[in-house]
């Protein structure tokens, strides 16, 4: 079968999304069919937030199939969409309010949304089938557009070659450095553990020079690195031997660091108001769930460090909770007469 | 330098007879947007021609008189509309048959536009989500679980425009009779009464929630405690009301499918932008951002379509 994968990029801004659109192709090909991918350069602001969209409305795509992915791709018009959801324009939804978000109480605000909410369900109605990456998407849909769909999970990259290692001296953590995902928090946590147990803070963004500066403010200079972009044979190894990875951001759609965490046995530490990690993340189970304070994250840090049989037994348990995870099931889905 | 003149599409009208009750209606509706005029010679080619035909030879007639645009209105016991879609080699220009939908009727052939003696002209009221209702309510200083009844005796009286307000913003609201249907356009969750669903054909689930008087406000108070079930039945009655309620709805899709442009939306034909086609298709209003900057992004292309 021909099969279109459909992405909307930001130009530069590469993150979870691009990997998933690149992985999902892969996978399509790996199944025996003929896959590409087609990006439509977006633009997150409300003044030019619906250009994209009609952009898509309008491309000529030839294929099988079309699986759309993310907002705006799925205003393409093909007579075999379907969807398989990663996240809709957020801060005209659940972000709405927030720092997040140029959406405000305005009448331009308003009808703008009312419009986004308008095309949006116009848009996934028309997929014979809408699937979402995780539950909470599902819930947004369900909350905000009144569209029922399915949750898909798949699994991260790096899947295959994430392994258990020793559970060492330090919690680790690989995101991008934005506000969403609150590594400030992290940091700060870590002024609340007492044992000698290290952070490991990789990746890069626009938080970088706030945290280095963060972290020589709070004198945790021996506490805390960042080692910024690592490549993906370090990654591996900094899962293995980490003693518990620490990932917290705000409403995560799905969260491929907590699956990669689980797949290397390691227990995750997470914030109550995380999202899609809490649909792995089991408190006491598979890791630590706890209010978002850096004291409270400090002390869960400080629990697994003082206990290294149970960080030992949740990553156990973690490892098995992620272990049928596959794309060919995902694949079969998607493509499904 | 002066914009260039808006061509008005004419519609004109071939009758044999009486015209049917609905179409009439139907064709009030679309001189909001067109010319609709009876049959003369002496005006020149139409941009269409609706034709009203009660038998096979007035099919024929129609086919061969006329080679713009066309939408047949098929009415009589002689015949039906997938027995013309079958029997007739319909040309390109005859792009709809229109007829008479009954309640409970399927529209079925690929030609075929069913409209029903239930539809009215609803104007254009937008659907409203009910997360977008929370936050104009918010901006209003209204209650959070602000709701209302409409048709329900309770010895006030409200101005029109101040109730479609109301209903485009209440989280939810009792509504009975004449204003369900604009209750359910603007996606209002409406809780109702037997009565009003029968008497418009509205299917028993899904729509709205259908109490007795006495458990109205049981139902309603439930309804909006719930804002998975809000959100689905507001799109759902929102799509309900301008698919089998709405004449302009029927109006406008008539409109497209003969190929004519709608004066006031677009400063180009409409059939000739497929831009404007897709604005259409998902519902940009007209004041809406969006339509502006699409027709400025595109002048470049003006008339390239």
């Amino acid at each position: 079968m021909d099969i279109v994968v459909c992405g909307a990029q930001v130009p530069f801004m590469s993150g979870g999304a691009e990997l998933h659109m690149d992985n999902l192709v892969a996978a399509l090909k790996d199944a025996g069919h003929r896959a590409d991918l087609v990006k439509v350069p977006t633009a997150w602001d409300r003044e030019r937030l619906f250009d994209s969209a009609l952009a898509w409305r309008l491309l000529p795509i030839d294929a099988d199939l079309v699986i759309a992915t993310n907002f705006p791709s799925y205003f393409v018009q093909h007579p075999r969409k379907v969807v398989w959801l990663f996240h809709q324009h957020r801060p005209a939804y659940d972000l709405v309010d927030t720092n997040w978000s140029d959406f405000g109480s305005d009448d331009a605000s308003l009808e703008a949304q009312r419009l986004l909410v308008d095309w949006d369900t116009i848009a996934l109605e028309e997929a014979r089938q809408v699937f979402t990456t995780s539950k909470l998407v599902a819930s947004r849909l369900e909350r905000f557009n009144g569209m029922a769909s399915e949750p898909l999970y798949h699994p991260p990259p790096l899947f295959d070659r994430l392994h258990e290692g020793p559970f060492g001296d330090y919690v680790f953590c690989a995101t991008r450095l934005e506000g969403n995902k609150r590594p400030l928090l992290l940091v700060d946590a870590m002024r609340y553990v007492g044992s000698p147990v290290k952070m490991v803070l990789a990746g890069k963004g626009h938080l970088d020079g706030e945290l280095r500066a963060r972290i020589v403010n709070r004198e945790l200079e021996d506490r805390v690195s960042m080692p910024g972009f690592v490549s993906d044979d370090d990654l591996v190894e900094l899962f293995a031997g980490a003693l518990a990875v620490v990932y917290a951001p705000i409403e995560e759609d799905y969260g491929y660091v907590t699956l990669q965490a689980f797949r290397a046995g390691k227990p995750v530490i997470t914030t109550e108001d995380s999202g899609g990690v809490l649909e792995w993340v089991e408190d006491g189970v598979t890791g630590l769930v706890t209010e978002n304070s850096p004291e409270a994250l400090g002390a869960a840090i400080e629990s697994l460090a003082s206990n290294k049989e149970l960080a030992r037994r949740m990553g156990a348990e973690a490892r098995d909770r992620v272990a049928s995870l596959s794309w060919g099931p995902v694949v079969d889905k998607l493509v499904a007469r | 330098m002066n914009a260039a003149p808006v061509h008005v599409p004419a519609i004109e009208i071939i009758a044999d007879g009486p015209i049917p009750d609905v179409l009439a209606r139907l064709l009030r509706v679309c001189a909001k947007w067109c010319l609709v005029r009876a049959r003369d010679p002496r005006l020149g080619r139409p941009d269409a021609t609706v034709a009203v035909a009660r038998s096979r030879m007035q099919v024929t007639t129609v086919l061969e008189g006329s080679d713009a645009p066309c939408a047949i209105w098929v009415v009589g016991e002689e015949f039906n509309v997938q027995e013309v879609e079958r029997e007739f080699a319909l040309p390109t220009l005859a792009r709809v048959l229109l007829f008479e939908l009954g309640t409970g009727a399927q529209i079925v052939g690929q030609r075929a536009l069913g409209v029903s003696p239930r539809e009215r002209f609803l104007g254009d009221h937008a659907c409203v989500p009910p997360f977008i209702r929370a936050r104009w309510r918010r901006r209003l200083g209204l209650d959070e679980n602000f709701t209302i009844r409409v048709g329900v005796p309770d010895g006030s009286t409200t101005p029109d425009e101040a109730l479609v307000a109301s209903l485009a913003v209440a989280a939810a609201a009792v509504v009975r009779g004449e204003w369900l249907p604009v209750a359910l356009m603007l996606g209002t969750p409406v809780v109702t009464d037997k009565a009003s669903v029968d008497a418009l054909g509205i299917p028993a689930e899904g729509v709205c929630v259908v109490a007795d008087e006495v458990s109205a406000d049981e139902a309603l108070i439930a309804l909006i405690e719930s804002p998975e079930r809000v959100a689905a039945l507001s799109r759902a009655a929102s799509r309900f009301a301008r698919e089998h309620l709405d004449l302009g709805y029927a109006a406008r899709n008539l409109m497209h499918r003969l190929g004519l442009a709608r004066p006031g939306l677009d400063v180009r034909p409409w059939h000739e932008t497929g831009l404007a086609n897709a604005l259409d298709a998902m519902n940009a209003p007209c004041p809406a951002l969006i339509r502006e900057r699409a027709l400025a992004l595109s002048a470049p292309l003006f008339g390239s379509y």
